[in-house]
């Protein structure tokens, strides 16, 4: 069955195509097609036209899949019969090319500045789209761990908004976390 | 001008909660050190840990000792965690040592993150060869990861099933309780208290009804009559194993038994005939004849039992590719005989097997 077209109109009035499988990614798009409220074009208006040819590629890559596994649809089984799913050993081997293959691709895609970084994560976090929304958080938090204070305000532009006693105050907090909580 | 701009302007505080959950509990709470709009972020985090052998604080004084840092300790956890109020947690850790007293309030908190929906809970009350009991919680059954460190449930009647749960981690003393409908089990590590010079309880009380999905098995013990049991039944219940390793060390020779009289745990008392038993009980290893390719051994003597546990695999597993075994070393102190335990490894060569395509590596642990 081939699957039907969905159109997304961005915040500043372009249109783009995806396949309905792939929009089910998307939670908030999903709610609309299954409300059956789709009226021609969705528009989106917390996306631009920058970021939403991003959001749909990704949706092409993921759509489909929404991380059920059969291991899932295998809980709560009757005790009384056998529990074991078939396992196949070949079926094996391709989810692991497939989960190689897409880890390399989450890595090519992921290879952008910080403020599509940004844009992407309000994208994610408005259409609900959880697998996206962990990838670009994640890389958020790469950013900051490991890092010092100063190296972190510098690297994203916080401005440091304390007083001159706050500051002190923090300081001596910083010295704290850095003796006493020695973790690793 | 982009450059100016504080990036982190644009999003919102619940997105800010999610970035500083990827962070380690150290490193999101020195964000709160960043600028004001920072400064209570960090209490919100879905990634919780609190670990008492890396917390000391100036406020006490190193003469006031242990106890009354754990006190401190304890204090910083119960006014952190009464401010928290997210609804959900990702992960809760908590090493604490020997946590008698404070069972009601670590119970309380158990149960607030249960509440909300924890993936991961890792607990860990060892202090000096002590063991702590868990809180008489109910384990969430949608839990993922579940790690219990020296810290068993009180009752055997402790029997919980988790159909979500991916990775199960024991490390202590065997105590009766049941874990079922491990339907998603990809991981278990199960280390029943050697090196922490535990007791060595039965293993043989893993009872079923218990499949475990996973595909690699990780067994630490101490190779006396009841654990070879113990560990061909696990195996009954691991249908999908592939790999099976088992580290080896000493078991506990002697204990006190009933009435106070001292015995060795190869005590006719636990004289058990494996193939006797297996033929009583009709037991059959589908699993292990089929899909078993590679068995690890460490620490191997070739004792009895050691040697009827390897014997038993190469006569059932009819796939088997590969049996790695590496004999004790040589352990200060010890009046071992590694000579003799690597003259004992290669005996097995001479079994009989079921699998046409066995090879073996057989390792000296002193030329490791």
């Amino acid at each position: 069955m081939s699957s039907t077209k969905i159109f997304l109109k961005s915040s500043d009035d372009k249109t783009f195509e995806i396949d309905e499988t792939a929009a089910r990614a998307s939670e908030t798009l999903k709610n609309i097609i299954d409300g059956g409220c789709l009226d021609g074009v969705i528009p989106l208006p917390n996306v631009s036209s920058n970021i939403l040819p991003k959001v749909i590629e990704y949706c092409k890559k993921h759509g489909g899949d929404n991380g059920s596994s059969k291991k899932i649809a295998n809980g709560g089984v009757d005790k009384d019969k056998e529990i074991l799913p078939d396992y196949d050993e070949e079926e094996d081997k391709r989810e692991k090319v497939r989960v190689d293959e897409l880890k390399k691709w989450e890595e090519e895609y992921m290879d952008f500045d910080q403020q599509v970084l940004y844009d992407l994560m309000l994208a994610a976090n408005y259409l609900h789209i959880k697998g996206l929304l962990d990838l670009t958080v994640e890389k958020a938090a790469s950013m900051i761990r490991g890092r010092t204070p100063d190296q972190i305000r510098e690297n994203f532009n916080i401005n440091s908004d304390f007083t001159p006693e706050e500051e002190e105050e923090m300081i001596l907090i910083e010295d704290e976390w850095d003796d006493e909580w020695a973790f690793d | 001008m982009p450059g100016n701009i504080d990036l982190f302007d644009f999003l919102s505080d619940s997105l800010l909660i999610l970035i500083v959950s990827f962070l380690p509990f150290k490193e999101a709470a020195k964000t709160s050190i960043l600028s004001k709009r920072w400064r209570y972020i960090w209490h919100s985090t879905r990634n919780i840990e609190f670990n008492e052998s890396s917390f000391s604080t100036h406020h006490v004084l190193p003469t006031d000792g242990r106890e009354a840092q754990k006190h401190v300790f304890v204090d910083y956890i119960r006014k952190w965690m009464s401010l928290y109020q997210e609804p959900k947690v990702d992960r809760f850790r908590l090493s604490i040592s020997y946590p008698y007293e404070f069972h009601a309030e670590i119970e309380m908190w158990l149960r607030a993150v249960i509440n909300r929906n924890v993936d991961e809970l890792d607990l860990n009350f060892y202090w000096l060869g002590c063991e702590g009991r868990l809180p008489n919680v109910h384990i969430a059954t949608h839990m993922r990861k579940l790690c219990m460190c020296h810290c068993y449930p009180l009752h055997s009647s402790f029997n919980i099933s988790m159909p979500s749960l991916r990775s199960f981690k024991y490390f202590g003393s065997v105590r009766g309780f049941q874990l079922q409908e491990l339907t998603s089990i990809e991981e278990a590590d199960l280390d029943f208290g050697l090196a922490y010079g535990l007791p060595n309880r039965r293993l043989a009380s893993i009872s079923p009804p218990l499949y475990l999905e996973a595909r690699h098995l990780i067994i630490k013990v101490g190779l006396l009559a009841k654990e070879l049991l113990g560990i061909v039944m696990l195996l009954i219940y691991c249908p999908m194993l592939d790999t099976l390793s088992v580290k080896l060390g000493f078991g506990r020779q002697v204990k006190v038994g009933p009435y106070g009289r001292k015995f060795n745990a190869d005590d006719h008392l636990y004289e058990i005939n494996l193939k006797a038993f297996l033929r009583r009980h009709e037991v059959h290893f589908q699993g292990l004849k089929e899909k078993l390719k590679v068995v690890e051994v460490e620490g191997y003597r070739g004792s009895r039992y050691e040697e009827e546990l390897v014997h038993f695999l190469m006569e059932e597993a009819q796939v088997l590719e590969k049996i790695t075994i590496t004999s004790m070393e040589m352990v200060p102190g010890d009046q071992g005989h590694p000579d003799k335990y690597f003259q004992n490894a290669q005996r097995v060569l001479g079994f009989g097997r079921a699998s046409h395509s066995l090879t073996f590596s057989i390792n000296s642990g002193n030329h490791k």
